[in-house]
């Protein structure tokens, strides 16, 4: 190690160290001030690592959550970053705070905002990448499709070797070629005998070869399943981990077959059976057992913090983050699957971390809502204005919905509301804002 | 009895909805939809994509949003298959919101960033070029002969009218860029077809979404007139 980097190294260390334990914070800062001391810093600190970086617009923190906790069945001591913590800092600062395992195996499994992938394979070549997918995501902030997956490219072009693991059903990753080893994953439950098109509203539905638009066998959701092009015959490529089969879904958990194996995850959602089927694919990737998989996937819900029941009042509280219509819509589905009445609340922002468009409302579908089932509406948040419009328009009956200006008197509305059973969907800060209010009101601890 | 008119359905056709998809704007048509509906009308909305057939005439509304920059070099290539009956429903004075790529689309070419042109309808005498590395973004407001509208813009390409006697903008920037950085003014009117730049969508201003209905419901009221004056003689 370089004097520089062993004073970048004991300074981050240190203000690590001093945030963490008296401000209870520190998430990147001391990754800023190594980083300023020495900007080839993470070259230093990951030196000896198998480095996993986890990328994508949807499902990045839980299929890193859920891959530490596959490859926990025969590793220790795996470095990994905090959710939110994504970018280059918030990573120098994971390795600075992790505790060095003496003996065994340097792991880390890496969260990466998808601007940051070629900063980071700058200082880190990677043993493998994982795609989620790609989706619309705050257009403002990221921009379209196509520039999102470009600058996902030039961080593997710096590191040929690495395997990229990647979501199979996704045309997107099928349409540049790579000179990397590649294993795929995806769905695959049905034969191929049926033959349609994506929903009209679904993003990134053109042939990459021809442009003419993909056909599908089976579809998932989104644009997501067996594509193929009736013009040119560009298709899904072979897939190296299938979900054959999918034998329960509810709002709180899913139960599906991977190959021949059963695996429950106690989360809903078909987007979290794809990240399941990620973590499954590194496991084996890693030479994982399935049957030790199938026990890491059952063993914990704390890392499913995106969709988290509190208990408020008489109220059972199921709070959901969303920010794309992709995400919105799965959500939305997720709400089918309900078979209790419910109420349900959104709260809308546009501050920087949401998104400061809020156009994207319009391309969920809360038209296909289980409105018999709902018998109770909240619409909150900085922009309840257009939320409130968004569900009208949607025919939500007007004297069921109830329209709040600020936070605190959200939680007043949700408690007025007529069910036991209340979902809350929120936009990042709304969110944060949210967990302020429940925690004055001493029904959460404050941060988490 | 009841009106034969009022029981024809209002069609809209929504241009290449599974291409120009991408920025919200299907909240227009959510939201004509919903004031339609209201009054008592059926809607039926209609995807006009790629090698589809189209005659405009056949329709009491278009629409045409806003895409992703590879999706719109695609429907560019296409839509020229259907320039001549669609400037007939422009001249004819029947209604049309064209929104971002759509909007550009009217005009005569657009040039991509890396120099590209790309031919448009040429219904409109506009243009457009983009700048990558000034994208226009943020929330906009501007004076329409609808009133006040507020929505938002997210666009690299900066239009430009090459005949001002013939054109006339949508509004008159209050916030945001509007049409281009230099001009002051959002968006076209021309006769009943508007162009804009306005995500959000801007059809949540009502005042905006109403006037549109209304020309909507006299354009369904020509045309199944028309029809039924057809089909009596």
């Amino acid at each position: 190690m370089s004097t520089k980097s062993a004073l970048a190294t004991i300074t981050g260390k240190s203000s690590y160290w001093f945030l963490h334990n008296f401000l209870k914070g520190g998430s990147s800062f001391p990754g800023k001030v190594a980083e300023r001391i020495d900007p080839d810093i993470l070259k230093t600190l990951a030196n000896g690592y198998d480095v996993v970086i986890v990328t994508g617009t949807n499902g990045k923190t839980l299929t890193t959550a859920l891959i530490v906790k596959v490859l926990q069945q025969k590793y220790d001591g795996i470095l990994t970053n905090p959710t939110g913590s994504n970018m280059t800092q918030g990573i120098v600062t994971a390795f600075l705070a992790h505790k060095k395992n003496k003996n065994g195996k340097k792991l880390a499994i890496l969260e990466v905002d998808e601007a940051n992938v070629a900063p980071i394979c700058r200082y880190i070549k990677p043993k493998a990448f994982v795609l989620t997918n790609i989706f619309r995501d705050q257009m403002d902030r990221y921009g379209e499709i196509y520039t999102t997956y470009a600058k996902i490219l030039d961080g593997i072009k710096l590191a040929p070797e690495a395997t990229v693991i990647a979501n199979g059903d996704a045309a997107i990753f099928a349409s540049k070629p790579l000179p990397n080893p590649t294993i795929y994953y995806g769905f695959s439950t049905e034969d191929d005998h049926l033959d349609f098109k994506a929903n009209v509203n679904t993003d990134g539905v053109l042939c990459p070869v021809c442009n003419h638009i993909l056909h599908y066998h089976e579809l998932s959701y989104a644009n997501l399943g067996n594509y193929f092009c009736p013009n040119c015959g560009f298709h899904r490529p072979e897939l190296a981990q299938k979900v054959t089969q999918i034998l329960e879904k509810t709002p709180k958990h899913s139960k599906f077959m991977i190959n021949e194996q059963t695996f429950t995850i106690n989360i809903g959602g078909t987007y979290n059976i794809y990240n399941a089927l990620a973590a499954y694919t590194v496991g084996r990737f890693f030479d994982i057992d399935p049957v030790k998989i199938a026990q890491a996937f059952a063993y914990d819900e704390k890392v499913f913090g995106r969709q988290e029941v509190i208990s408020m009042a008489d109220k059972e509280l199921t709070l959901i983050l969303v920010k794309n219509p992709v995400g919105l819509n799965e959500v939305l589905n997720l709400l089918n699957n309900e078979t209790d009445d419910f109420s349900l609340a959104v709260l809308l922002n546009a501050n920087y971390a949401d998104g400061i468009d809020t156009s994207w409302i319009w391309d969920g579908d809360f038209e296909h809502l289980p409105f018999d089932k709902i018998k109770g509406y909240v619409a909150g948040g900085e922009r309840s204005d257009d939320i409130a419009f968004r569900l009208q328009v949607a025919n939500v009956p007007e004297d069921k919905l109830n329209h709040i200006q600020g936070m605190a008197p959200v939680l007043d509305a949700i408690k007025d509301l007529p069910t036991k059973k209340v979902y809350v969907l929120a936009t990042y800060t709304a969110m944060l804002q949210l967990r302020k209010a429940l925690a004055s009101a001493n029904l959460i601890k404050e941060g988490f | 009895m009841t009106d034969p008119v009022k029981a024809a359905p209002i069609k809209i056709a929504y241009l290449y909805e599974d291409l120009m998809n991408t920025y919200g704007d299907s909240g227009d048509v959510k939201i004509l939809r919903y004031l339609l509906e209201k009054q008592g009308y059926q809607v039926t909305v209609t995807n006009i994509s790629l090698t589809d057939d189209f005659d405009a005439e056949t329709y009491d509304f278009l629409f045409f949003g806003g895409g992703q920059d590879f999706e719109q070099t695609v429907v560019a290539k296409d839509l020229l298959r259907h320039k001549a009956t669609l400037a007939h429903y422009i001249e004819t004075g029947k209604p049309m919101l064209a929104i971002c790529g759509g909007y550009q689309l009217l005009g005569d070419y657009y040039k991509t960033a890396e120099g590209t042109v790309i031919k448009g309808l040429g219904i409109l005498p506009l243009h457009t070029v983009f700048k990558a590395d000034s994208r226009m973004i943020g929330d906009t407001e501007f004076d329409t002969a609808f009133g006040k509208v507020r929505a938002f813009e997210n666009h690299s390409g900066r239009t430009y009218f090459d005949d001002p006697d013939k054109l006339k903008p949508l509004g008159k920037v209050i916030q945001g860029y509007g049409n281009n950085p230099e001009d002051g003014v959002e968006g076209l009117h021309y006769k009943n077809t508007i162009g804009s730049y306005a995500h959000g969508p801007i059809l949540k201003n009502q005042n905006m979404a109403t006037a549109i209905s209304k020309l909507i419901v006299k354009n369904h009221q020509e045309r199944i007139t028309k029809q039924l004056t057809k089909t009596s003689i």
